[in-house]
């Protein structure tokens, strides 16, 4: 089946109707007609699936999509268009640009923690890119899963973008078939199956992973805004968000007003009981909240801890002084417990971070801007958002991916569009002017070497900073040179008007 | 002598101190490559003619010239390269800073082939210094004449800290990439590619692969025959055929053929003497096991031989040969032919012909002569390909303005110029918060509300940007 489905894309995609912008557009409206008309459903599926909020369903999905959309509407036309690049000597005469073009038939892994946005973002970025694209959804938020099969054929064309649904061997079979790129959002564990998979067939891959975000408050900053932000970034979709704020490090000394912070902040977000509230979510499955309230044994929270196994609900939950080697550290907890690390200072805190693998994002609190700049020029991350968390996700004008192991590739934007498109290079020569051509044919000797040497330089202007000088300072002097020519002009005709009214010439 | 680890345990260590990092330090040691060409540009070439009897005019300009350009390019560049990249932003982040970081990856590894063995080596280990990373540098031991040399000369000029040379064969080159990098930079075959992308994928490393595939290159409509063939054969007996985007074989009709036999014929003259063994200017094969298998191809091909067809074993020497009245299931179409025989397929109609390149592997490079612009249009909107020239061969990958890299089976990832800097680098997107407008933030915090939700639309749509 799932054959049958990447055979009539890949028919599709080469009968070449997706090559004209007027269908990719007409593609991106339908999707944004789905979107828009759809909504309610939608939430409805992500309330099954992980007790999604009505309003978490829009801010956390839905606005990404739509801003995709719009923005790939808008900017189509520029971003398909050809781009003219550099030329030398032997080339001065040919059209020579970069041509974006679609590869063919993608697939889209999506993953169930934000089904909607981490599979329709990758997909409009395939749609305007020209590429037919296979939708993979996670079977884990099944009810969005087979939401979106129903729903796809309705607004898109039919064989250019199958969705397929099904568990691991579906997507194992899948994975044995070929295609021109892969997008994959989820653990680094499948990551790699993936990776091996598309070995096979050379296909490119855009990993889109995780790993543990760190978050610094530094001492000297507005601690009880920063606590406000990370409790809104981490415990938003109980905390299943590849980018959330995984642990917290600070110095002891303000570890206590951190726990106060967040504990006053939670009280507002969610009320005095969170299970109460319509706000806050659950874990996706039995698995996920087994594994999450294992990684906290042994340890007493200091906020929250409460859980409650038929809801599949764990309160909103701090610990403190958590030992840097605990199990809580050595993996990504995508749940919402927020372990808090003590360190001495920020050198400690980056040394720290360096230690472990490249994250998907890196969170800094801090006033000082020297010591930010610091922080930043001395780790790597996939992105990094200061004084804030998770923002630099919805930003689409940056682009967003993981470094390490926390992926490869980068999309959102226009970025998605260059990912999932082959960048031509073009040279339009034409047959005449084969004199210059001469210089590079043999028999060789010298002169003629050195006029291909010539002709091949590269670049044609020589723009560096000290050729700017010289042409600056030649353009005055020769300025200079043409003013004093006028002026000596001048006075020489009105001497000569002069000289001839003294010989009478004028009587 | 150092083990594998122990080269990488140094250049990790080299790296995690940042020495990389400062603009100085790439500059001058870009410098010093540039040095590196131009003190030994002698030995280069006597290196390249023992390996492949590569001419010196040949080597000067595909080995040292074009290395000397990107050099160039990455010296007057990398100031601007490295500077951070500012974008647009939308109402919700106006008050931010937002830009892209590039930042090195860490320790990556180039793997050199032997057809291009200075250039194919040199030129990605430009971008990969400018972006400021460690290299670990496995030149081809098939060319072992330049093998000896870059090991011989790159811990002279180079940081010994930041770049090392592994040498050594398939076994070696395997034990090495077990090892983890954080780039891997790979030019050569697709059998390869495979084994180096499997390696690749236990540490999650991200790849480049420059491969190769059969380039096609269509002649039809108005052609000048003699202009066309000075070109073609230029391009393909460029390094005896050996250049992964060598024109492969071509297309035309019967009429195209019997204009072009005898202009190839004069071209190989004009260019090569009578005596085309005797000429300096021509290379050889690299390896008898090479030349064997190209000669297996000429044996076993079903095609009429118009052109050349001598060959000399001790001497690794192929005459330039075109055969004709080759089909599509000829030995001559199975696999990259890599040498100095030009198959010609007579199709009537530039139709058919772009029917036959669509059921082939995508190549790196697509080539079409024609003096009809309609005929190039067509050819250009109805192929994929890496790069694509019209009217002429291999020029189009000496432009640094120009991304040189493969699709599909012909490769994937680019470098050449800024996208040499760009491969090797992370995109880290940074955004800079203030602690002011926190009252805009709590739009998005709970309690949800209907009226919340409307305003947060309304403040991170693009669309608000363009109005401010």
């Amino acid at each position: 089946m799932e054959r049958q489905a990447v055979q009539r894309a890949r028919e599709a995609f080469l009968s070449g109707r997706t090559r004209p912008l007027e269908f990719r557009l007409q593609q991106l409206h339908a999707l944004q007609r789905m979107i828009a008309e759809k909504e309610t459903e939608i939430a409805t599926a992500l309330k099954q699936d992980i007790n999604r909020s009505q309003y978490d369903t829009p801010l956390l999905e839905l606005i990404g999509i739509e801003n995709e959309i719009k923005l790939a509407i808008e900017k189509l036309g520029e971003w398909a268009a050809p781009r003219p690049a550099e030329k030398n000597l032997l080339t001065i005469s040919d059209e020579v640009y970069i041509q974006p073009e679609p590869l063919g038939v993608v697939l889209i892994i999506g993953a169930w923690n934000y089904p909607w946005g981490l599979t329709l973002m990758p997909l409009v970025g395939a749609i305007a890119a020209g590429n037919a694209a296979v939708v993979k959804p996670s079977e884990l938020s099944e009810c969005s899963s087979l939401l979106l099969r129903a729903l796809l054929p309705r607004y898109l064309d039919k064989d250019l973008y199958p969705v397929v649904t099904g568990s691991v061997s579906e997507t194992q079979e899948l994975l044995r078939l070929r295609f021109d790129h892969i997008v994959f959002t989820g653990s680094s564990t499948v990551a790699k199956l993936v990776m091996e998979a598309a070995a096979r067939h050379l296909t490119p891959v855009t990993l889109e992973l995780g790993g543990k975000s760190p978050c610094y408050i530094d001492k000297n900053c507005n601690i009880r805004v920063a606590c406000r932000r990370i409790t809104w970034g981490k415990f938003i979709n109980c905390g299943q968000t590849c980018i959330a704020p995984d642990y917290i490090l600070c110095e002891p000394c303000i570890q206590g007003r951190v726990v106060e912070c967040i504990r006053q902040t939670l009280l507002e977000f969610y009320g005095a009981d969170p299970k109460c509230s319509p706000d806050y979510g659950r874990i996706v499955n039995q698995r996920h909240f087994n594994r999450i309230m294992g990684l906290m044994e042994g340890y007493t929270p200091v906020v929250g801890g409460q859980s409650d196994s038929s809801q599949r609900y764990i309160a909103p939950t701090v610990l403190k002084d958590v030992p840097p080697h605990s199990r809580l550290m050595q993996e990504e907890i995508f749940g919402p417990v927020l372990p808090i690390v003590t360190v001495s200072d920020m050198d400690n805190a980056i040394t720290f971070i360096n230690e472990r693998e490249k994250p998907l994002a890196l969170y800094i609190f801090c006033s000082d801007k020297k010591a930010i700049k610091k922080m930043i020029a001395e780790t790597t991350s996939g992105g990094v958002t200061v004084n804030d968390v998770m923002m630099h996700y919805t930003l689409n004008s940056l682009p967003f991916g993981g470094v390490g192991q926390s992926g490869m590739g980068r999309y959102h934007g226009k970025h998605t569009f260059e990912q999932l498109s082959h960048h031509r290079a073009c040279m339009v020569r034409s047959l005449g002017m084969e004199s210059v051509n001469l210089a590079r044919y043999p028999p060789q000797n010298r002169q003629r070497a050195r006029r291909a040497r010539m002709a091949l330089t590269s670049p044609l202007i020589d723009m560096s900073k000290r050729t700017l000088v010289w042409a600056i300072l030649a353009t005055i002097i020769g300025l200079g040179l043409l003013i004093a020519l006028l002026v000596i002009l001048l006075i020489a005709a009105g001497l000569n008007c002069t000289c001839w009214y003294w010989r009478g010439f004028y009587n | 002598m150092e083990s594998q680890s122990q080269v990488l345990e140094r250049l990790r260590t080299a790296f995690e101190s940042r020495v990389t990092i400062p603009e100085k330090f790439r500059r001058t040691q870009l410098t010093n490559l540039m040095s590196m060409i131009k003190d030994n540009e002698e030995q280069i070439v006597n290196a390249l003619h023992k390996d492949l009897t590569k001419p010196k005019f040949e080597a000067i300009l595909s080995e040292v010239e074009i290395v000397m350009n990107e050099l160039h390019c990455a010296l007057s560049n990398l100031t601007s390269w490295m500077q951070p990249e500012y974008v647009s932003k939308n109402l919700a982040t106006k008050l931010d800073e937002c830009f892209v970081r590039r930042e090195p990856l860490g320790v990556v590894l180039i793997i050199g082939p032997w057809n291009y063995p200075m250039q194919l080596l040199i030129v990605p280990l430009i971008g990969a210094i400018a972006a400021g990373n460690c290299v670990v540098i496995k030149p081809s031991e098939v060319s072992a004449a330049t093998d000896n040399l870059i090991t011989e000369l790159i811990p002279k000029y180079l940081s010994k800290d930041c770049y090392a040379v592994v040498r050594g064969g398939a076994k070696e080159t395997q034990a090495l990439l077990k090892n983890r990098f954080d780039h891997i930079f790979y030019t050569g075959s697709q059998a390869v590619a495979r084994v180096v992308l499997q390696a690749a994928a236990v540490h999650l490393t991200p790849v480049t692969l420059e491969l190769g595939g059969k380039c096609p290159c269509l002649i039809y409509g108005r052609v000048n025959a003699t202009a066309a063939a000075h070109r073609l054969v230029w391009s393909k007996f460029f390094n005896a055929g050996q250049s992964c985007v060598a024109p492969d074989y071509v297309l035309c009709s019967k009429a195209t053929c019997d204009a072009l036999v005898p202009a190839l014929r004069q071209v190989l003259e004009d260019f090569y003497g009578s005596d085309i063994q005797k000429s300096p200017d021509m290379s050889r094969i690299v390896t008898p096991k090479h030349w064997t298998r190209l000669m297996g191809l000429l044996n076993r091909t079903k095609g009429k031989v118009v052109v050349g067809g001598e060959h000399d074993e001790k001497d690794r020497y192929i005459a330039p040969t075109v055969v004709v009245d080759v089909t599509e299931d000829d030995a001559l179409m199975e696999e990259e032919i890599f040498g100095p025989i030009l198959p010609i397929l007579t199709i009537e109609s530039l139709e058919e012909s772009i029917k036959l390149t669509k059921t082939k592997e995508k190549p790196l490079a697509f080539y079409v002569f024609s003096d009809e612009s309609s005929v190039v249009k067509k050819v250009l909107e109805n192929s994929s390909s890496g790069g694509f020239c019209s009217n002429d061969g291999i020029v189009h990958m000496a432009l640094p303005g120009l991304p040189f890299g493969g699709v599909g089976n012909s490769g994937f990832g680019h470098y050449h110029g800024h996208w040499g800097f760009e491969a090797f680098s992370h995109q880290r997107a940074v955004m800079l918060r203030g602690w002011a407008l926190e009252k805009l933030n709590a739009l998005r915090y709970p309690p949800y509300s209907d009226e919340k939700l409307s305003w947060l639309r309304w403040t991170t749509s693009p669309k608000s940007c363009s109005i401010m």
